[in-house]
C-alpha cells in the first residue's frame, strides 16, 4: 500500500511555556488539496513551517511519502512554498528567481531553461522574465511565487495565505487559477488560510484549528453542513452565525426546539435529538433562514435596523431580545424599504450545539 | 512668477553655498594657486612657477615610496576592516544569549581618543618588554620588532587601525542586516541553498548599498591616514610608515614648503576621486 504523500503524527509545539500546537495528527493523501483554516494565532502557520522545515518539532513525527522529515533541513526536503508577502528575491530578475532553486538542485542548464519557459508560459508571464519583483504589481508578483514553486516541480506545495496581500478582484481570479494548476499537475498542496470562502472554494478537504487543537477534518461541504461544535460553525457562517438558546421540547410525539425567534420542529422523529427537557443552543445561519415580508396576525415581526446589499443578495440585521439577528435574503424576494420581517420556521436549517461545551448535538431542517 | 518668486529656492540654498564656498571651494581654489607659485610665510604668494613645482614633486623619490606605502595601506586595510566587519556582524547577527555585550565591546574602540589607542598600542607593542610579544614569548614565539622595523611597521599600523574602526562598521553591517527580510532566507533554504550558498546569493547582493557607503567611508578615511603614524612612528623607522598625509606634513610644517605640500594635497585629492569613481562603477555594475 502506497503511503499518505504528508502524514503528521502526533506533531506538538510549543515556544517556551506557550503551545502553539497540540497532538496534531492528520493524513493527506496524493494529489490532494488540503487547507488548514482558522482565525490568526491557531497554530496554522506553524504547521506549515514545521512541514517546510522552518521550524522544530516539539513532538511527533511527519513523515513525507513514508519517509521521516522532521530530521532533514529544508534544504534537502523536496518541498517548495508560496509565501504570505512573496518573498521574490529583489536583486534577480524573474528569470533568475525561477532559477535559483533548479540551479541549486543541479537542474542542467537546458532544461532548466524550457522548463523556466514552459511554466511562464502556464501563468501568462513570460513577459515578465527580464524585469525584477519591484517592477511587477502584487497579482503579477503573486504569479511569480507560485511560477518558482511549480518549476521546482516538487512533491509538496506549501501556501500560506498567498492571496491576502491582493485586492478582492485580483484575489478571486488568482484563486480560480491555483485550483485549476494544481488540478492540472496534481501535486499535494497544503494550503493555510484564515479566510473560510478561499478554504470551502480550493480544499478538497480542510480542517478547522483553533488555539492549536483540531475542531473538525473532512471535506468543505460536509464541515458546512455539519460544523462539529459552535466555534466551526461561528466561522464558516458570513457575516455570522446567529445563536439562540434553546429548549428541547415534544409536542404530540414530535420533537421541537423552542427558541426566542421561532420553533423549529423535526421533520422525522428527530434520530439521534436531544432528549426533551434539554436546554441547548441554536444556531442558524444568516443564508438558513427563511424570512415573509406578509405581516401575519400571530407571528413574531423584528424590525429591520439595517440593510446591507450584497448585489444578489440582502443583509438584513435586527434585534431579538439582546441577540443579534442576522438573514441573508435573495434581493429579489426583499421589499424596496423593508420595515419588519418574520421567520418562517420551516425549511431552516437548525443547528444544536451542547450549552456547556458547544459539540455539535444535531443538524436539521425544519419542517 | 515674480522674479523674487523664481529667486527665492537660490535664497533658501544661499547660506549653506556661502559657508562652502568660504570654507571649502575657496581654499581648494587657493590650494590649487599655492601648487602652482612658491609661496613663502605670510600672506605673499610668490611668484608663478608653473608646473614646477609638481615636476619636483615627482622627482622626489620620498614622494613615490609614500604614495606606494599609502596604497599598500589602503588596500589591506579596507578589504580587511570591511571583511572583518561583515563577518563579526554575520556572529553578532545570530539570537543568542548575552550578545550586547560583545555589541558594546567592539564598538568601544571606536569611542576611545585615538591619542589614548595610539598610547595603550605604543605599550602594547613597545619591542622590548611589550605585554605582546611577552605573550608571544611564552607561546615560544621570538620577539617581533613591531614598530621599530621597516617590515612590520606598517603591518602594526593597520593592526592598529583596524581594532580602532572595526566596531564602526560592524555596527552599520549588523543594521544592514537585522534590516534583511527573513522570509527570503526561508525562501532560499526551500530552494536548497545552504548557509554558503545564502550568504553569496542572498546576504550579500542585498548588502550591496551597505557595502557601497562604507567602502567609500574606509577609502577616504583610510587615504588620509596620519594620526597614528604622526603619535607612534612619526614616519619612520627610515620612512618606512611614511604616508601622503604625513609626507604633505612634513613638506609644509617641517620644510615650510607650502607649494609642495598643496601640490601633494591635489595629487592626493585627484586620486580618491578616481577611485571612489572606479569602486563606484563596480558596485553599481
Amino acid at each position: 500500500m502506497t503511503p499518505p504523500a504528508l502524514r503528521f503524527a502526533g506533531v506538538g509545539k510549543r515556544f517556551g511555556n506557550t503551545r502553539v500546537l497540540e497532538d496534531f495528527s492528520l493524513e493527506i493523501a496524493e494529489g490532494e488539496f488540503f487547507v488548514l483554516l482558522g482565525p490568526s494565532g491557531c497554530g496554522k502557520t506553524t504547521i506549515l513551517r514545521m512541514t517546510a522545515g522552518l521550524e522544530s518539532l516539539s513532538a511527533g513525527e511527519i513523515f513525507l511519502r513514508g519517509e521521516p522529515i522532521s530530521r532533514t533541513p529544508p534544504e534537502r526536503r523536496d518541498i517548495a512554498m508560496v509565501f504570505q508577502d512573496y518573498a521574490l528575491y529583489p536583486h534577480m530578475t524573474v528569470y533568475k528567481n525561477m532559477a535559483f532553486g533548479l540551479r541549486r538542485h543541479g537542474v542542467p542548464h537546458v532544461e532548466a531553461d524550457a522548463r523556466i519557459r514552459k511554466t511562464a508560459g502556464m501563468l501568462a508571464i513570460e513577459h515578465l522574465l527580464a524585469r525584477r519583483p519591484h517592477q511587477l504589481s502584487g497579482g503579477q508578483q503573486q504569479r511569480v511565487a507560485l511560477g518558482r514553486a511549480i518549476v521546482r516541480d516538487p512533491s509538496l506545495y506549501l501556501m500560506d495565505e498567498p492571496l491576502s496581500n491582493l485586492d478582492a478582484q485580483v484575489r478571486s481570479t488568482v484563486r480560480t487559477e491555483i485550483k485549476e494548476l494544481q488540478r492540472r499537475l496534481g501535486v499535494t498542496t497544503l494550503y493555510v488560510t484564515h479566510d473560510q470562502l478561499e478554504a470551502m472554494t480550493l480544499a478538497d478537504r480542510m480542517a478547522v484549528l483553533h488555539e492549536g487543537v483540531v475542531q473538525q477534518i473532512g471535506p468543505p461541504i460536509e464541515i458546512y453542513r455539519k460544523p462539529a461544535n459552535e466555534f466551526v460553525a461561528r466561522f464558516l457562517a458570513t457575516p455570522r452565525l446567529n445563536v439562540f438558546d434553546g429548549a428541547i421540547e415534544r409536542d404530540s410525539g414530535h420533537l421541537l426546539v423552542r427558541t426566542a425567534i421561532g420553533v423549529f420542529r423535526w421533520a422525522a422523529p428527530g434520530l439521534g435529538a436531544p432528549p426533551a427537557g434539554a436546554s441547548v443552543r441554536v444556531g442558524l445561519r444568516p443564508e438558513e433562514i427563511k424570512v415573509a415580508f406578509a405581516s401575519n396576525a400571530g407571528v413574531s415581526q423584528f424590525p429591520v435596523e439595517l440593510v446591507e446589499l450584497l448585489g444578489s443578495q440582502v443583509l438584513l440585521f435586527s434585534h431579538s431580545g439582546d441577540d443579534q439577528l442576522v438573514t441573508c435574503t435573495p434581493a429579489d424576494a426583499v421589499p424596496a424599504q423593508p420595515t419588519s420581517f418574520a421567520i418562517e420556521a420551516a425549511g431552516c436549517t437548525v443547528h444544536l450545539f451542547d450549552r456547556g461545551g458547544g459539540d455539535a448535538l444535531g443538524h436539521f431542517v425544519s419542517a | 512668477m515674480t522674479a523674487l518668486g523664481r529667486g527665492r529656492p537660490y535664497l533658501y540654498l544661499a547660506p549653506t553655498l556661502v559657508v562652502l564656498g568660504a570654507f571649502t571651494y575657496l581654499p581648494i581654489a587657493r590650494l590649487v594657486e599655492m601648487s602652482l607659485r612658491a609661496p613663502g610665510l605670510g600672506t605673499s604668494l610668490g611668484a608663478w612657477t608653473g608646473l614646477g613645482t609638481y615636476a619636483t614633486l615627482f622627482h622626489n623619490p620620498l614622494f613615490w615610496r609614500a604614495l606606494g606605502q599609502t596604497c599598500t595601506y589602503v588596500f589591506i586595510s579596507v578589504p580587511l576592516t570591511m571583511a572583518l566587519a561583515l563577518g563579526l556582524a554575520l556572529l553578532l547577527n545570530q539570537p543568542l544569549r548575552g550578545l550586547g555585550v560583545f555589541r558594546t565591546l567592539y564598538y568601544t574602540p571606536v569611542v576611545m581618543p585615538t591619542v589614548a589607542v595610539a598610547a595603550l598600542a605604543l605599550w602594547l607593542f613597545n619591542s622590548n618588554g611589550g605585554i605582546v610579544n611577552y605573550f608571544l614569548a611564552r607561546l615560544g614565539v621570538s620577539p617581533v620588532p613591531w614598530l621599530v622595523s621597516t617590515t612590520w611597521v606598517l603591518p602594526t599600523l593597520i593592526l592598529v587601525s583596524i581594532w580602532k574602526n572595526l566596531g564602526y562598521y560592524m555596527l552599520i553591517y549588523l543594521a544592514a542586516l537585522q534590516a534583511l527580510p527573513l522570509p527570503l532566507f526561508d525562501a532560499a533554504r526551500l530552494d536548497g541553498a545552504g548557509p554558503i550558498a545564502r550568504f553569496f546569493s542572498i546576504t550579500l547582493p542585498l548588502l550591496r548599498p551597505t557595502t557601497f557607503f562604507l567602502s567609500v567611508v574606509a577609502l577616504i578615511a583610510s587615504f588620509q591616514v596620519f594620526d597614528f603614524v604622526n603619535l607612534m612612528t612619526q614616519g619612520g623607522p627610515s620612512n618606512a610608515s611614511n604616508v601622503l598625509v604625513y609626507f604633505a606634513y612634513q613638506q609644509g610644517f617641517s620644510y615650510l614648503q607650502l607649494g609642495m605640500a598643496a601640490a601633494v594635497s591635489l595629487v592626493m585629492f585627484a586620486l580618491v576621486l578616481t577611485l571612489l569613481g572606479f569602486v563606484s562603477w563596480a558596485l553599481n555594475r
